[in-house]
């Protein structure tokens, strides 16, 4: 089923939306969050919430690219299970929760100004993005935003192991200095 | 501090998602290109060797009728030297020891790890804490085995073409039919299985099986074939051993042998500790392991071909041949 077509599903409030949505991404989708997580249990459900939060999203929204639309909701959810299960591997630590709960008591336009840091750096990030070679970019995207491995990027595109690993080894260290230039401190 | 770093990566990480969506449009359409561009990519490699030879040609005589002219001597080292970089245009040719020496072993690097490098980190340390996270879960789903066709050969519809591969844990591999005999039981020691895949769309058996050890990776590729490659002759040294030769071998190996050094075939009756010896070289690369490194291949009775490529002693490499078959 055609992209369209599974929105209009979405907009008619039509239940079958999910169904279709599953049918044509669910892959696509558990492999972003799979590769995050490597947890077939996780994943699943980052993909479900993945479902569940389209639909809630969907109408207003009417995404241009729903693999796009899709894909970010999953990671983004996948990220913040990575983190939400490493912190609780590592925080036996009270620390980490006395930390959280603090974190409720501070002032809102501490988040705001996060939120402008944030948006910054994603400004900055798509600055940088821009100005690879394209080749560059996809492998730097293949391997950060798909967390695809190195291996899987070279059978992708055709190249050696450690051409891709070099390739990303600069590409690092160019966003390192890109960002020192820019006096970004993270 | 540590801590410090790894939020970084994590914001990084997070700032990623904020990517603009034509950018990874075109990060999908690059893979969908690459795809397409399969079939006639030997084809257009072939047709590009030729035009550089005939370019190369055109400057060495050139160079040779302007050194009569004015200066009587041979230029055609330089003309070579030309050809060369023209050849080098056209591959992604980044050589291996630019590689530094922190980076490069994906066993165990999860891509935080990688983002945090990108945030001014210093790896030092960094995989120990990593390995709570992405880099322990990825050594955990090798060992459970889950073989399932998650990423490369899910639904990629972003619009890349899934890749029709079929990942396999080592046990699977080998089970495979024909081609899981030739997965060798010993490897040199500290080596970890990483990955392993045969191609689903490939009509001969195929196995590609990879391990790691730090920087060091050995990747074998098993095909059991109706179209063997010839194999060297082994009292012809020339043709294949490396301690003959000096880098750059692009001058030092005669023409003649240059197919046959770059990427030997050797009969498995030929196949000898010498051999191996004879194509597994240490190099003193700035920022490399010194373990020696090399690649061949060997062609059994059975029109299996094993290629190697990857890093070992003599002994080692000799060993992990010697474990190939055990299991029929």
């Amino acid at each position: 089923m055609k992209d369209a077509e599974i929105l209009d599903l979405y907009w008619g409030r039509e239940e079958q939306a999910i169904y279709e949505t599953q049918k044509t991404y669910g892959n696509y989708c558990y492999s972003i969050a799979w590769n995050i997580l490597y947890s077939k249990e996780d994943s699943d459900e980052c993909v479900n919430d993945t479902w569940l939060r389209a639909w809630n999203a969907i109408p207003p929204r009417r995404p241009g690219r729903l693999a796009l639309f899709l894909g970010t909701i999953t990671r983004n959810l996948s990220l913040d299970r990575w983190k939400e299960r490493h912190a609780m591997k590592r925080g036996k630590g009270e620390m980490e929760i006395a930390l959280d709960e603090l974190a409720e008591c501070v002032p809102a336009a501490h988040d705001t100004q996060a939120e402008v840091e944030a948006a910054e750096l994603e400004r900055l990030v798509n600055d940088f993005l821009r100005g690879l070679p394209e080749r560059e970019c996809n492998i730097f995207l293949r391997r950060y935003w798909y967390v695809e491995e190195y291996s899987d990027i070279a059978r992708r595109y055709d190249m050696k192991l450690n051409t891709v690993k070099t390739s990303l080894f600069r590409t690092r260290a160019k966003l390192r200095d890109y960002l020192e230039k820019e006096g970004v401190l993270i | 501090m540590k801590d410090g770093k790894k939020r970084g990566a994590v914001r990084l990480m997070e700032a990623l998602s904020g990517v603009e969506e034509d950018l990874l449009e075109r990060c999908g359409q690059d893979c969908r290109r690459q795809i397409h561009r399969g079939l006639w990519q030997w084809n257009m490699r072939t047709a590009a060797a030729v035009l550089c030879l005939a370019v190369a040609g055109a400057v060495s005589w050139g160079g040779y009728q302007l050194s009569n002219l004015k200066m009587g001597s041979s230029s055609g080292g330089k003309a070579q030297m030309m050809a060369t970089d023209l050849e080098g245009d056209g591959q992604e040719a980044v050589p291996e020891d630019m590689e530094p020496e922190e980076f490069g072993a994906a066993k165990g690097e999860s891509a935080l790890d990688d983002m945090a490098d990108a945030g001014g980190t210093d790896m030092t340390g960094q995989r120990e804490e990593a390995a709570g996270g992405v880099g322990k879960s990825q050594d955990v789903s090798t060992e459970e085995g889950a073989a399932e066709e998650n990423g490369s050969s899910g639904a990629d519809s972003d619009g890349c073409l899934p890749l029709q591969s079929r990942k396999l844990t080592e046990a699977q591999s080998r089970e495979e039919a024909v081609l899981g005999a030739y997965v060798p039981t010993v490897l040199p020691a500290g080596y970890a299985f990483e990955d392993a895949y045969c191609t689903v769309d490939d009509e001969e058996a195929n196995l590609t099986v990879c391990w790691s050890r730090g920087m060091d990776t050995i990747m074998l590729h098993l095909r059991k074939t109706e179209n063997p490659p010839g194999t060297v002759d082994v009292e012809q040294e020339e043709s294949y051993d490396e301690r003959l030769y000096e880098i750059p071998y692009g001058e030092t190996v005669p023409e003649k042998y240059r197919e046959s050094f770059d990427n030997p075939v050797f009969a498995a009756e030929d196949f000898s500790l010498e051999i191996v010896e004879s194509r597994m070289k240490s190099y003193d690369d700035q920022g490399d392991t010194d373990t020696p490194r090399g690649n061949f291949g060997v062609l059994y009775p059975d029109n299996v071909l094993v290629r190697f490529s990857g890093r070992g002693t003599a002994v080692e490499i000799w060993e992990m041949f010697c474990s190939m078959g055990e299991s029929k």
